[in-house]
């Protein structure tokens, strides 16, 4: 049973690498240790979310899964930031989290060419050279040859859970680790490191108090797919449910630091690093010893379960402690504890040693994705997993690899920082990452993506024709926007508008004005009657954020230059005279392939990069 | 083939003292193997090289080519990445004659040692982390200062009072922009950081940027001097008066109208301020063609100038010329030339009497000169010069202050934007700009472009 590609793992990662690999023709096979785990969410009920709801719109434009399957699954749909600007806002929906995993097997069940096969990866089979992919071994004992792999372990690596003293081999809670390939791995010289990330608690929804929490509504879902026919809400058909929110207070701050010293993570046991932007709740404790209160987000786990998910609460420390602290929380007082909190420490593989591609620099034909390479969250993992799926691909067709530059998607951000800075904790993706933030909104990454998709062949004919009216609709509301002049007439009709200064522009013009926030819809009232909302919206950002774009990319550009500046392959970073021994070891490490990338290897100092210039300058004499 | 600021593994050497008599010169030598290197022309190679970091070797610097003494020096050695260029080297402590340095840098140079680019161990204490770019610009500047205002000047930015200055409203903008990023990153329903920005503390930043700027052009004036025109009639006397202020004899003297036919200027010094005086053709209808050419750039040299001048004969008076010529610049120093002649007239009211012969009353043209160009630098009345300078730090090259206008354009940028409600990822894209620019001043941020645009302006090598 050989086959051209092999998905290691049925997580978010895993699907979308799947699912790429098999839509663009390779028969591909997904070993997953139990293919009834395909797709679950092992910690937040929820999909999107800033920047990450960025990261799923983006794997939509490609031609990806996952957000059809949190349209079908969505139990409560918002937009987040409409306050703070076009760029930082994003969708977030919360998930029927046992929905999502059936839709998930069933997307990969039914996509022809990939087959689904239940047991564990424990070792690679590689060529006489060591150096190229050609299958992997089991624990049952099958050798499957194929000529590309594609890793995707999460935290089964070796994975091992932890809740006060008591601790196992596990991925996640009742299901047992991978063991053995991180083993392997370290033993044909492919550099691992442990990482660690947490859960909280699941509560019995019957047992909450929801007099003593504020509630909070989503609005009127929306699809994140840009497949979905636009802007028919209704169509996705689904329930709307409520979150709340409540607050720790002193006597569980003080619960906690009791219990520190029962901590695993306190007492040293657990190595791994862990998120800094997502610490446990013990963590904000100690790191933020002047706040009086934590937020805490009670969130429904699905439509069919009474299990309520503690969103801020993530710990390792023992059950009765968790059940204290737990209790001294409004709403909270007599919870019914189903799961409990729980850390897990697992396997990475260092990511700086990946292509931008996502192909190993070690072995040919290998590619890696998700928490696998450090990273941490679903949408992380499914945008790594569908670009090593595409690559891995065109790696089988003898094609070169397709790499999103940080100037046109978030996935592009994503994958840059992981091979060129590599990672010491769970890297999560924020907006900050990106320099052309303002250029990467989410309702922008069809127009910026889909036509990559259409040329890789992964935009199925109903969502190209979606596609071309949709952008052909933005580009007419675009040319109205622009013949729209203002004249006296539109002066006087608006007098709260101030449109005053603007009179004789265009309407594109006056919108770049942050005082006129709402004029659209008065001078040009009938692109609502022709137009799809989200098709205005778009057009209407682009217009208004139009200057703050170009200055965006002037400012961008600025690197662009030590960007274009290549250091050769080999380049010895030991030679350069007075380079920093720690900027050496860290270029060493990293080898990054531009001044630009070398500049943003934390640890160089703005003199190493002058340093570096002058040898590069030298060099290319 | 020429050498540039790029080959920094060369050795190089070079007189670290003003040149000329003095009691003392010092040679510096550094580079890699450069303490080795010197040692092969050094009476006691091995202690040289076996001496300590910051050690100092007493010793003779030799001839290797004939054995003969070059000087008695006492040399000091630095290890890299101490010592003040961050790399191996010796600093010779010889006597200041001439022709001792002269000599001494020809045997370094045998020996292996480039000439020094000028800046050149400024530019590699850069490299080697041991100074920001507006310390190594300074030392440019320094080695290029007219006067001792702007060596004052230097020197403060030198001992890093304008770094300071700017790195500290830099990290007043990034903890701005920080918050912002922040908040940008938490959600609106999550317990987000307070707060939005400061416009207040935007604005004093803003001021104190805009202020920098503004000094860049009093930051020139220093480094170039202020023009002072010598401008009158044809034999007023201007070039024995240009010669007399610049003690030289530099403008040919002769009795016959007309000889100075361009312009020639020599700098002085008045109280610490660079001044250019500057000799020009006299003012007449000309007869000549060369002559006529001369008196056109003399009056444009005159609008352009700082401070004028103005001669009048004092055995002929006042001509219409004259007059014209005072009405079109009613600000010149209006001087009274030849009063030690007996034939010449009192002066009318305003006029300065004057005698290039005698000296009488050059005092009196010094000071009124002074107080006539000390606005245009800067100098308040009243105000210590220490005090003024410390208060007012002043940019001194052009890269400094284009990046200054773009950091105050920015943050006029974000200000407007808090005023008009942008929203904070709009705003937060100008604050980063105007950080940015701060960064790129101090070298905080090193980008490709920045960092060739500050070596090309090593590599002029003035």
């Amino acid at each position: 049973m050989d086959y051209e590609a092999i998905v290691v793992g049925g997580g978010h990662a895993g699907i979308e690498a799947a699912l790429a690999l098999a839509r663009l023709g390779h028969r591909t096979l997904m070993i997953t240790q139990d293919i009834d785990a395909i797709g679950r969410m092992s910690c937040n009920p929820s999909i999107g979310g800033l920047s990450k709801g960025n990261l799923v719109r983006e794997i939509d434009a490609l031609g990806g899964q996952m957000a059809k399957l949190i349209d079908a699954s969505m139990i409560q749909y918002r937009v987040l930031n409409r306050s703070r600007g076009p760029a930082v806002q994003a969708p977030r929906a919360q998930a029927d989290k046992a929905l999502y995993a059936a839709l998930a097997r069933r997307a990969l069940e039914g996509q022809p060419g990939l087959s689904l096969f239940m047991d564990t990866v424990v070792d690679l089979m590689l060529d006489a050279s060591g150096r190229r992919i050609e299958g992997v071994v089991t624990e049952r004992g099958h050798r499957v040859g194929c000529r590309a792999l594609v890793l995707t372990t999460g935290t089964f690596m070796e994975g091992r859970l932890f809740i006060g003293d008591w601790s196992a081999s596990g991925g996640r809670l009742g299901e047992r680790a991978a063991v053995g390939l991180g083993d392997a791995l370290r033993a044909r010289g492919f550099r691992l490191g442990r990482l660690k990330t947490g859960t909280p608690a699941r509560v019995k929804s019957g047992s909450l108090d929801y007099g003593e929490m504020e509630r909070q509504e989503g609005e009127s879902l929306a699809p994140f797919s840009f497949a979905a026919a636009p802007d028919s809400p209704s169509a996705l058909g689904r329930p709307s449910s409520p979150c709340w929110i409540t607050y720790t207070n002193e006597a569980t701050h003080a619960a906690i630091r009791s219990g520190l010293g029962r901590s695993p993570l306190y007492r040293g046991i657990i190595k791994g690093k862990g998120p800094r932007y997502c610490p446990s709740i013990e963590d904000k404790v100690v790191r933020f010893p002047e706040r009086e209160r934590h937020q805490v987000f009670v969130e429904p786990e699905g439509a069919y379960t009474d299990e309520m998910y503690l969103n801020g609460l993530s710990s390792s420390l023992p059950e009765d402690l968790q059940a204290e602290f737990i209790h001294t929380i409004p709403g909270l007082r007599r919870a019914a504890i189903a799961r409990p909190a729980y850390a897990v420490e697992y396997d990475y593989l260092d990511p700086s040693l990946l292509l931008a591609s996502l192909q190993s620099k070690l072995a040919l034909g290998l590619f890696v994705a998700g928490q696998t390479n450090g990273s941490s969250g679903y949408e992380e993992a499914a945008a790594q997993g569908i670009v090593a799926g595409i690559n891995a691909a065109r790696f089988l067709s003898g094609e070169e690899p397709v790499v999103l530059s940080r100037a046109e998607a978030y996935i592009g951000v994503l994958v840059d920082d992981l091979v060129t800075l590599g990672i010491d904790e769970p890297y999560r993706m924020f907006t900050s990452r990106a320099e052309r933030r303002l250029s990467l909104r989410h309702d922008s990454a069809d127009l910026r993506l889909t036509p990559i998709a259409r040329s890789l062949g992964l935009a199925d004919p109903d969502r190209l024709e979606l596609f071309e009216r949709r952008r052909e609709g933005i580009a007419e509301i675009r040319s109205l926007i622009e013949a729209r002049r203002i004249g006296q007439g539109d002066v006087a009709a608006s007098p709260d508008l101030a449109l005053g200064p603007h009179l004789g522009e265009n309407a594109a013009s006056a919108l770049r004005d942050p005082g006129l926030r709402d004029c659209l819809g008065r001078l040009l009232p009938e692109l609502a009657a022709r137009f799809p909302p989200s098709w205005i919206e778009t057009a209407e950002l682009d217009a208004r954020y139009a200057g703050y774009a170009e200055k965006e990319a002037r400012l961008a550009g600025r690197m662009e230059k030590s960007d274009r500046l290549r250091i050769p392959d080999g380049f010895d970073f030991g030679a350069v005279l007075g380079l920093s021994a720690e900027a050496t070891q860290r270029l060493e490490t990293a080898r990054p392939l531009t001044l630009g990338q070398a500049a943003r290897v934390p640890g160089v100092r703005s003199s190493d990069a002058a340093l570096l210039l002058v040898a590069l300058t030298r060099a290319g004499r | 083939m020429q050498r540039s600021y790029f080959d920094d593994c060369v050795p190089i050497a070079a007189l670290a003292t003003v040149p000329g008599e003095s009691a003392l010169a010092i040679i510096r030598a550094a580079g890699p193997g450069s303490v080795e290197l010197a040692s092969s022309c050094f009476s006691r190679p091995t202690v040289l090289v076996a001496a300590s970091a910051m050690s100092l070797v007493h010793g003779e610097i030799l001839d290797p080519s004939n054995g003969e003494t070059v000087d008695e020096v006492l040399a000091a050695v630095f290890r890299a990445p101490r010592g003040p260029v961050g790399e191996d080297g010796v600093e010779f402590y010889c006597h200041g004659s001439p022709a001792v340095v002269r000599r001494a840098l020809a045997v370094l140079e045998s020996a292996g040692f480039a000439p020094a680019l000028p800046g050149e161990f400024s530019f590699r204490a850069f490299l080697r982390g041991k100074t920001d770019l507006v310390k190594a610009e300074a030392v440019l500047e320094l080695v290029r200062a007219g006067s001792e205002g702007a060596r004052a000047q230097a020197l403060l930015r030198l001992e890093g009072g304008l770094s300071r200055s700017l790195a500290g409203a830099r990290v007043a903008l990034v903890e701005q922009l920080a918050e912002a990023e922040a908040r940008l990153d938490y959600a609106e329903d999550e317990d987000s950081p307070a707060g939005g920005l400061d416009p207040g503390s935007l604005l004093g930043v803003r001021d104190l940027f805009a202020r920098l700027s503004a000094s860049y052009a009093v930051g020139r004036l220093y480094e170039r001097g202020a023009r002072a025109v010598i401008a009158g009639r044809p034999n007023a006397g201007k070039s024995s008066l240009f010669n007399l202020l610049a003690r030289e004899d530099r403008s040919i003297v002769a009795p016959e109208p007309g000889t100075t036919r361009d312009w020639i200027e020599a700098g002085i010094e008045l109280g610490g301020l660079p001044i250019r005086l500057i000799d020009t053709a006299g003012l007449r209808e000309a007869a000549g063609e060369v002559e006529a050419a001369g008196v056109a750039r003399s009056r444009l040299l005159a609008a352009e100038a700082e401070a004028v001048l103005y001669l009048v004969d004092g055995r002929l008076g006042l001509a219409r010329e004259d007059e014209s010529f005072l009405e079109s610049r009613p600000d010149s120093l209006r001087l009274w030339s030849k009063a030690d002649d007996p034939h010449c007239a009192p002066p009318p009211a305003g006029f300065l009497a004057v005698s290039a012969t005698t000296g009488q009353g050059l005092p009196e043209l010094a000071a009124a000169l002074r107080v006539l160009v000390a606005p245009r630098f800067g100098e308040v009345p009243g105000a210590s010069p220490r005090a003024e300078l410390e208060r007012g730090l002043r940019v001194a090259s052009e890269r400094q202050k284009l990046l200054l206008d773009r950091a105050v354009a920015a943050l006029d940028a974000t200000l407007a934007g808090v005023e008009a409600r942008a929203p904070l990822d709009a705003l937060a894209l100008d604050l980063r700009d105007a950080a940015d620019a701060i960064g790129e001043i101090t070298g905080e941020l090193a980008s490709a472009e920045l960092l060739e645009a500050v070596f090309s302006r090593f590599c002029l090598g003035k």
